[in-house]
């Protein structure tokens, strides 16, 4: 069994942003009176860095476990998604500007509508990517070309390559 | 994609702010203010005006502050919905502006959508069927649209407007409902008026478009796993659909950002053209006569559309297609 948790240094930088992003849109929303547009459009970016200031904190008190059995999220929305249940795995990667360096990837482990994220932020993410990627092979999962590619350029198989890719 | 999207947010809010300081110091560049240019415009006609009666105005509208004064108050203006003073029309920004904002985004959403749906159209029938009569016609109708300068366009299908289809000369509606609320007619005359302005400035986007989305879409209509889906006997229309359409997609979502400000720089002059009631003359009008306010107002509303527009494209590209590139590091 494997523990994983987000490092300090990370999600403090995940609060800064946050803080930041509240500041500059809640403040001005809250002390200048704006125009009813522009207070809407504050407003509505101000909730989304509150979202992820919640985010944030939740994933703080958030461990990630991969076990023989499975895969769980033990913290305030605790999950677990043994190996069998597993229905789709989707792994995407996110980056800014046209040259898409220095991103970072988000795993996605699905049971129907249950599902457990982990962000390549986390301690150790190679081992949860490899268990995810085990779990697709074993239970013959039809993957997204992105997330075939994706595991490819983590250096993990995935797939038979005469096996049908899915959307 | 909360993460991406707080990020890609963060981002635009500098952008945003070092484009307000920008077009602040740009309207500010040219020696003088408007009342200098004023004062100078009167002296060339033989008139003159009160030097006490300048400097009260340049004291009543703060231009006797410092700029970095005179930003703060404009930049808190802007967000509270007031865009300062016209000097040229001596009426707010806001009522100067009226509807011409609305008008310009009308003309600019309606452009897009053409473009992307004619050359959607085009550019999947030109790759499917590369080097039939179809994509040489095409191509050729294309090319000519890239190379027809806009004004000559506009000039023609004015004429054939006016000739064929009864439409007035010019404008974005028909006369008796300039400067009048908007009604069903006024829509009516606007949808009427619309179609001209939308081919002429649409065409040189739709051209490059066409050129682009057959590159991609025949790179990969040739690569090996549309063979293998050809050898298995999968449908063709299956084939192009499921992958190789949604592949060349991808340069197609991410020219949101570019096809923004293409169309608002190209609306500018083909506005002058066809007397269109939208940003660009009187933006061109607010410049050369440093009406600054209704100048920067207008700047920094088409500032804003083309960082919006990037921030759409960025976000649909990074749902549509969320791989990694080789050559992209992977942070920690």
């Amino acid at each position: 069994m494997s523990v994983h948790l987000y490092p300090t240094r990370d999600l403090s930088a995940d609060y800064v942003r946050a803080a930041i992003g509240l500041s500059v849109t809640a403040g001005p929303a809250l002390l200048l009176q704006p125009a009813p547009a522009v207070a809407a459009v504050l407003g509505g970016l101000a909730v989304l860095f509150a979202a992820f200031a919640l985010r944030t904190g939740m994933r703080q008190l958030t461990a990630i476990e991969v076990t023989e059995d499975g895969i769980a999220a033990q913290g305030p929305l605790s999950r677990r998604i043994s190996r069998d249940e597993v229905t789709r795995v989707r792994l995407d990667y996110f980056s800014f500007g046209r040259e898409r360096a220095k991103g970072w990837m988000q795993l996605k482990i699905s049971h129907g509508y249950r599902h457990i994220r982990v962000d390549s932020t986390i301690e150790d993410f190679e081992t949860v990517a490899q268990a995810a990627a085990e779990i697709a092979r074993r239970n013959e999962l039809a993957l997204s070309d992105t997330t075939v590619a994706n595991f490819r350029a983590m250096g993990l198989a995935v797939d038979d390559p005469d096996r049908e890719i899915a959307a | 994609m909360l993460r991406y999207t707080v990020h890609r947010v963060l981002v635009m809010i500098p952008t945003l702010l070092a484009i307000s300081v920008m077009v602040f110091v740009i309207i500010q560049l040219p020696p003088g203010d408007y009342f200098t240019t004023y004062l100078n415009e009167l002296q060339s006609q033989g008139e003159t005006a009160s030097a006490e009666r300048i400097e009260f105005l340049r004291q009543q509208y703060g231009f006797d502050k410092s700029p970095v004064e005179q930003y703060f108050v404009w930049l808190a203006g802007l967000l509270q919905g007031d865009f300062g003073y016209s000097f040229e029309f001596n009426l707010p920004v806001s009522d100067v502006v009226g509807d011409r904002i609305l008008l310009t985004f009308i003309v600019s959403f309606a452009t897009i959508v053409f473009t992307w749906i004619v050359s959607f159209i085009i550019g999947t029938y030109s790759a499917v069927y590369q080097y039939s009569f179809g994509d040489y016609a095409l191509s050729l109708l294309g090319f000519i649209g890239l190379a027809t300068p806009n004004f000559l366009l506009a000039l023609v299908l004015l004429w054939i407007a006016n000739v064929y289809f009864g439409t007035s000369i010019g404008g974005l509606m028909d006369p008796e409902y300039l400067d009048q609320p908007w009604s069903w007619g006024k829509a009516l005359s606007v949808l009427e008026h619309l179609w001209i302005p939308v081919v002429v400035i649409g065409t040189s986007g739709t051209a490059g478009m066409i050129r682009r989305l057959r590159a991609n879409l025949l790179d990969e209509l040739h690569k090996q796993y549309v063979v293998t889906a050809r050898a298995k006997g999968l449908h063709p229309f299956k084939i192009l659909v499921k992958y190789p359409l949604r592949m060349a997609l991808n340069p197609f979502i991410a020219d949101i950002g570019n096809l923004l400000p293409q169309v608002i720089s190209g609306a500018a002059i083909v506005s002058v053209v066809l007397s269109l009631p939208t940003t660009g003359p009187m933006l061109l009008k607010a410049l050369q006569s440093q009406d600054m306010y209704l100048a920067g107002s207008f700047l920094m509303m088409l500032a804003m559309l083309t960082v919006i527009g990037t921030l759409i494209s960025d976000l649909a590209l990074a749902a549509l297609d969320p791989r990694i590139r080789l050559g992209g590091g992977v942070q920690k």
